[in-house]
């Protein structure tokens, strides 16, 4: 049986523990998606510029050589400088124009020493008669890999890491390329990894430990840009968000881990603690007198269990009682209870069995056998009739099954009497507890407690008695607290009162006290 | 350079002026001298067939197109414009000067009907028989006038540049007749280059009749490919 149970509690455990992983990763999986999603953007919309940038400088040269082609003055007059100077000026990524004679640069503004504006070989050479040179060492100047166009009589040379605004790139390092040819890089000298080795859209790459963003502009010509960014920039960038619902959600997780386990060791803890206390008869027992409601005689006591745990917490018996029957020990808790009841008033019930003590049982105690003959075993050890004990049952753990049944029968034969407790606060009709034999009803602490505020239960316990009186049951009002619903119960016809009215549990020493001296008052 | 130009234009314009028409009679090329008298160097007037260099002090025939008679007399005729100090690029600047010269053509020639092929050290200009001459004759096609006229002014600039001109005819006809076809037909785009402003020592013609056919004799448009004129440019640097 324990196995079930263990099998129970690893299944519930590993089913909380399911629900709460799979929600956390997801979270995560969706975040980091979310993340690169962001990070697309970001490099996208980054490189979509640059590449505008760019190529609204190249159109804008372009339309530059058409122009300047068709400049009217002579060539090389003041006049005509004027006009290579102001077309250098007012753009930002020109460093210097030429009017050429076949491949003497006659003059020109801004100027390029050495053979920078004479590379070998051309790039491209388009048939509209556009020629291009892209950058690289045969075009570089102090440093500075020139991109050169030449258009009829003239060219232009442009500083091409100018074509990229640095407010724009931050830290990144950035390549474009331009018809497939490197164009320029961010910073200057970055080596960057040919953007055809990656997809279009972002890359993780984890061998290199980068983020690559690849984007393609294709409006007039060609234009590749790659963002390349370390793996620790990206998590710096999204590390705080990720990280910060990461912990969040693990900690929700740990924490919900920590209470089940702890309420399962607890339980599970609590369970063989209990155990070891019915078995070493550490569980102590009080009794509260149930007194004659027209007399005021003590009529006999409830026998109620305590127990105190070696910490000196003391557990109620709402809590232990539902323990022992979950852990199939409601029997020997019973049981226990019964052998600490004869310890210390045995004498007593054996001298007064008119005065007895309810002993509350479970329905495990009714389930088998076991209980009727070690009650009977153990009475006969102390020589106490059978009449001195008187049983009580809950409404709610009362099986109407023919065994149950049988069982009851058996019992009030030997001569116990049989209460049913808690009575109101089940289910079951007055009808069905007419095919048990029973001798007493106890109506449960609820009913008494509306006595007098017109509360609908109030009602009902009218009925109660009324329906328990015409099956000759004796009644016992429990958890009486006032003079005036002692008075009201009375002239229902109620019988017995048990509650703090009269008095608290007490243990064996003082009840027989208690038992004296009420004898005696009357 | 720019007087260079100014010589050869002041050149041209004396003999357009004296014979009073830019295009001779192709029969007469090579064998008719121009007028003596206009030329500011009258010691010419010499023989320039078959690759004679005529007797010039200076081994070049004034106001004439140089007709060379093998593909010797080029590499020769070139070595010596080379060695006479003629324009010519720096060695490490002939790349640049036939990528500029290259992207001008095309510049120049966009929408013309003419195939420009650029290989390493030469760019060749073909054209089509059909449509640069008169049919079995040298006599220039007025359309390919403006090419011609282009062209002159755009190899003016890149002086520093030998020019050759290639005929070549198809197979069917008298052989001799298809060289001197060829011949003359090179000899006659030379000469309107010439009167263009090209200094006549850049110039070379040559005719290969039908020894260097592009395409299947065979079929029509196989001999319409092969009737073609060449015109090959090539830098003019110490190799």
């Amino acid at each position: 049986m324990a196995s079930r149970r263990d099998k129970v509690l690893f299944a519930v455990f590993g089913v909380t523990v399911l629900g709460l992983l799979i929600p956390l990763l997801l979270l995560g999986w969706y975040l980091w998606q979310g993340s690169v999603v962001a990070e697309e953007q970001r490099l996208d919309e980054l490189s979509q510029r640059l590449g505008e940038q760019t190529e609204r400088a190249i159109i804008d040269t372009r339309d530059l050589l058409d122009k300047l082609n068709t400049i009217e003055a002579t060539p090389c007059s003041t006049e005509h400088l004027n006009k290579l100077q102001n077309a250098a000026m007012s753009r930002p990524y020109i460093r210097a124009v030429g009017y050429w004679r076949a491949v003497e640069r006659e003059c020109g503004a801004g100027f390029v020493q050495g053979d920078a504006l004479t590379p070998p070989q051309a790039s491209r050479i388009y048939d509209s008669g556009v020629v291009a040179w892209w950058p690289g060492p045969s075009t570089k100047v102090g440093g500075v890999e020139l991109f050169l166009m030449r258009y009829g009589q003239y060219d232009v040379a442009i500083d091409p890491r100018l074509l990229l605004t640095p407010g724009l790139l931050e830290d990144q390092k950035v390549g474009l390329w331009v018809e497939s040819m490197p164009m320029v890089a961010h910073p200057s000298g970055a080596v960057l990894p040919n953007y055809h080795a990656f997809e279009p859209g972002l890359t993780v790459d984890r061998a290199e430990q980068r983020v690559v963003s690849r984007t393609s502009l294709g409006t007039l010509f060609p234009i590749d840009i790659i963002a390349v960014q370390p793996m620790a920039q990206f998590w710096q960038r999204y590390l705080p968000t990720l990280a910060g619902v990461g912990s969040l959600g693990l900690t929700l997780v740990g924490l919900w881990l920590f209470l089940i386990l702890r309420y399962f060791r607890h339980q599970l803890s609590l369970a063989s603690e209990l155990r070891e206390a019915i078995a070493h008869d550490q569980l102590q027992v009080v009794f509260q007198p149930i007194v004659d409601l027209e007399t005021g005689a003590c009529q006999g006591a409830e026998a109620l269990a305590r127990w105190r745990r070696e910490n000196h917490e003391t557990i109620g018996p709402d809590v232990f009682v539902s323990l022992a029957e979950e852990t199939e020990q409601g029997t020997d808790l019973t049981l226990a209870i019964l052998r600490c009841v004869l310890r210390e008033l045995g004498p007593q019930l054996r001298d007064r069995p008119d005065c007895p003590v309810n002993l509350n049982i479970t329905g495990q105690d009714l389930a088998s056998t076991r209980f009727s003959e070690a009650l009977e075993r153990e009475l006969e050890n102390a020589r106490v009739p059978a009449c001195a004990i008187k049983l009580e049952i809950t409404e709610r753990s009362l099986l109407n099954t023919d065994d149950v049944r049988q069982r009851i029968k058996a019992l009030r034969t030997r001569g116990h009497r049989i209460a049913i407790d808690d009575f109101g606060t089940g289910y079951s009709s007055l009808s069905y507890l007419e095919s048990f034999e029973l001798d007493t009803l106890k109506i449960d602490k609820t009913f008494a407690d509306a006595i007098g505020h017109e509360a609908v239960t109030s009602n009902i316990i009218s009925h109660i008695i009324v329906m328990a009186r015409s099956l000759k049951l004796n009644i016992v009002a429990e958890g009486i607290e006032s003079g005036h619903q002692v008075e009201w119960l009375r002239q229902q016809g109620v019988g017995f009162g048990q509650g703090y009215r009269f008095s608290r549990p007490l243990t064996a020493d003082a009840f027989r006290n208690w038992c004296q001296q009420s004898g005696e008052s009357k | 350079m720019s007087e260079n130009l100014h010589r050869n234009i002041l050149a041209t314009m004396a003999v357009v002026l004296l014979t009073g028409c830019g295009l001779m009679p192709a029969r007469e090329t090579g064998t008719t001298a121009s007028e003596p008298a206009a030329e500011p160097l009258p010691e010419r007037a010499a023989e320039a067939h078959n690759g004679s260099t005529g007797d010039n002090s200076d081994g070049y025939s004034r106001n004439v197109v140089y007709l060379a008679s093998d593909d010797q007399a080029i590499v020769e005729r070139r070595q010596k414009l080379l060695d006479d100090g003629h324009e010519s690029v720096a060695l490490d600047r002939v790349g640049f000067y036939m990528d500029v010269l290259t992207a001008r053509l095309r510049q120049e020639l966009a929408g013309r009907d003419v195939d420009l092929d650029r290989a390493d050290r030469a760019i060749t200009l073909t054209f089509p028989g059909s449509q640069a001459f008169e049919t079995n004759s040298a006599e220039i096609h007025p359309d390919m006038a403006p090419i011609l006229g282009i062209l002159g002014r755009v190899l003016d600039e890149y002086d520093a540049s030998l020019i050759t001109i290639a005929g070549h005819t198809d197979s069917t006809g008298a052989r001799e007749f298809n060289q001197h076809l060829s011949e003359q037909r090179a000899l006659s785009v030379g000469r309107h280059l010439h009167d263009q402003g090209v200094a006549e020592t850049r110039i070379i013609a040559i005719g290969y009749g039908p020894d260097r056919p592009i395409a299947d004799n065979d079929t029509l448009q196989g001999q319409a490919l092969n009737r073609r004129v060449e015109l090959r440019i090539e830098p003019l640097a110490a190799t």
